[in-house]
């Protein structure tokens, strides 16, 4: 219960913030933009698209930005949800209740993450208006893919706290979003299967510590964009493999452990 | 009768400095508690520690005989911060109602609870206004509303003056004299002495962590050598007779200030009125001011030459 009001009045909170509501504006302009692809006709290379693929490429656009915006979102926020109340004396108040260290934290990154997920919630609500709109077509795979990919929130919001526990509040959320950025390269599932192996097949071969510095990184990437990238196959419908599904399973560890992480730091510290 | 607050031994070290330095007292309920200090002496450290924000380094704090650290024994607790308030998109109304919902109270009963305190700090005008534009005043009277949002039987409150108007003051007073009165146990943190020494029965006075004083008010404050006498009879006699046993006399008309010689006492300031044909009909042993007493206590030596 106690999580639920924190998170709730953190969430009202963010919402009150000019520069989160300008944020989302400069979000939803970019969604018109990609909106507009719906019902539009699309050609590469003097090929003119059919009226399915443009379909495809419309969600596709509007799935990632939606994805996207509610990532840096996350991370904007995160990186001041544990700390700065610590810092700045706010958390005294809730403190001094009745109210569990972890609840707190849980409630204010909880926070984070309904704000995280109601901005990317609102551009896809836009998405699927000009959609219904322009195409006459309700995108309901996008907002299937949207919900899975809110666990990518989840982990950014759970990283950044993480960095925000000992590092200055900028350099947390940079770091954060260097991470996300970082962590493209390591979803693509050919190029994983290239560099940690595949690459002697193609005759090559790589100094040890390319090799290693390869196997480190694909191994411990945080699957921020797996998991986007992983959500956006469902709007084509497509079934998961053992690779999907392991990418979920992955992220969600990552949250938990990153979490009781940052709980076992933010336990320590005086108010 | 119950001991509200205890504090055993208590240390708190931040970075190679010492906060608070084997600190031991005890408040009981229906206790008024004056606790005083310099800035930086370590009393907000103290009550940070009761409330489990600040972890100690040593030593422990019982409330209610109970270990600090239980959270679910925050429900009889109130505290007001130095800096109150940090909500400045919420209105005081569902500011109050949000602390109250903490507490575990449902929605229907946190909005009349949350309607009492804005009435009890007198702020009705200013209920449903954003509390980011208040004055340092409105904002204290805010924190002292959510502070006594669950009626607390243990009541902390630090610098629960700064800011206020003189109304405001005395709404503190009336409130501290209130929860004392229902056997409810305060502490106060102030550098208004004369407020604390009008409010506390007992104080305990810190430095650089340690305590230096701590008692009953009226055992701590000593005797001074000044002394207030009324009499009948010729002042004029009575000044020639008081020279002779007194530094510094002050008149009135037939009101003397005394200041005593070393080795006088009040007795012989009768012995003089009667010697010089005058009768005393009041006579008063100034005591020393909770000021006196902390400056006594407080000062270094050579202190006062460095300022």
């Amino acid at each position: 219960m106690t999580v639920w009001l924190v998170a709730w009045e953190y969430f009202k909170r963010a919402f009150a913030s000019r520069t989160l509501v300008a944020f989302g504006v400069v979000g939803i302009l970019f969604l018109i933009v990609a909106g507009c692809l719906f019902g539009a006709q699309l050609q590469s290379g003097g090929r003119v698209y059919g009226a399915e693929e443009q379909l495809s490429i419309a969600r596709a656009a509007s799935y990632h930005i939606a994805v996207g915006w509610g990532i840096l979102f996350a991370v904007m926020l995160a990186m001041g949800a544990a700390s700065r109340p610590l810092e700045d004396g706010s958390a005294q108040f809730l403190l001094s209740k009745p109210v569990r260290r972890s609840h707190v934290l849980l409630g204010q990154l909880l926070g984070v993450f309904l704000t995280a997920l109601a901005a990317a919630a609102a551009l896809a609500a836009l998405a699927s208006a000009l959609s219904l709109l322009r195409a006459h077509v309700f995108p309901g795979t996008l907002w299937l893919a949207v919900a899975v990919a809110s666990l990518s929130f989840a982990l950014a919001v759970a990283l950044v706290a993480f960095f925000s526990m000992f590092l200055p509040r900028v350099v947390a959320g940079m770091l954060g979003i260097i991470i996300y950025l970082a962590s493209f390269p390591a979803a693509i599932g050919s190029l994983r299967d290239f560099m940690t192996g595949g690459y002697k097949e193609a005759g090559l071969e790589f100094p040890w510590y390319v090799r290693w510095g390869a196997e480190v990184y694909f191994a411990a990437a945080p699957p921020i964009a797996g998991v986007q990238l992983r959500a956006a196959e469902l709007l084509k419908q497509q079934r998961w493999d053992v690779d999907g599904w392991l990418t979920v399973v992955t992220a969600a560890v990552y949250v938990v452990v990153f979490f009781v992480a940052t709980w076992a730091l933010y336990a320590r510290r005086d108010v | 009768m119950e001991t509200a607050f205890e504090v055993l031994n208590l240390t708190k070290r931040f970075a190679g400095v010492t906060a608070v330095d084997d600190l031991s007292f005890a408040v009981a309920a229906g206790e008024v508690f004056g606790f005083l200090g310099r800035n930086g002496a370590g009393k907000t450290t103290t009550i940070k520690v009761a409330l489990d924000l600040v972890k100690p380094t040593g030593g422990e704090v019982r409330l209610f005989g109970d270990d600090w650290r239980e959270p679910e024994l925050r429900r009889r607790i109130g505290y007001l911060p130095e800096f109150p308030v940090r909500y400045p998109h919420l209105t005081p109304r569902r500011y109050l109602r949000f602390a109250a919902r903490l507490f575990g109270l449902s929605r229907a009963d946190a909005a009349p609870r949350a309607d009492e305190l804005i009435a009890q700090v007198e702020l009705e005008d200013a209920a449903d206004r954003r509390m980011g534009g208040f004055s340092k005043g409105m904002l204290q009277r805010v924190g002292l509303a959510q502070a006594l949002v669950n009626e607390p039987d243990l009541l902390f409150l630090d610098e629960p003056t700064a800011g206020l108007d003189p109304l405001g003051h005395h709404l503190v007073k009336e409130l501290v004299r209130d929860y004392a009165a229902r056997g409810k146990a305060v502490v106060v943190s102030s550098h208004i002495l004369a407020e604390i020494e009008a409010q506390c029965s007992r104080v305990a006075i810190i430095e650089e962590g340690r305590l230096v004083a701590e008692g009953d008010l009226a055992e701590l404050l000593q005797p001074t050598n000044v002394v207030e006498v009324e009499l009948e009879g010729s002042a004029a006699a009575a000044r020639e007779a008081f020279d002779k046993i007194a530094s510094a006399v002050d008149v009135a008309g037939n009101r003397f200030v005394l200041t005593l010689l070393p080795g006088k006492e009040a007795s012989d300031v009768s012995k003089a009125a009667a010697a010089a044909a005058c009768v005393v009909t009041a006579l008063t042993t100034r005591r020393q001011s909770l000021e006196d007493l902390f400056v006594s206590v407080v000062k270094k030596p050579g202190e006062e030459e460095a300022e």
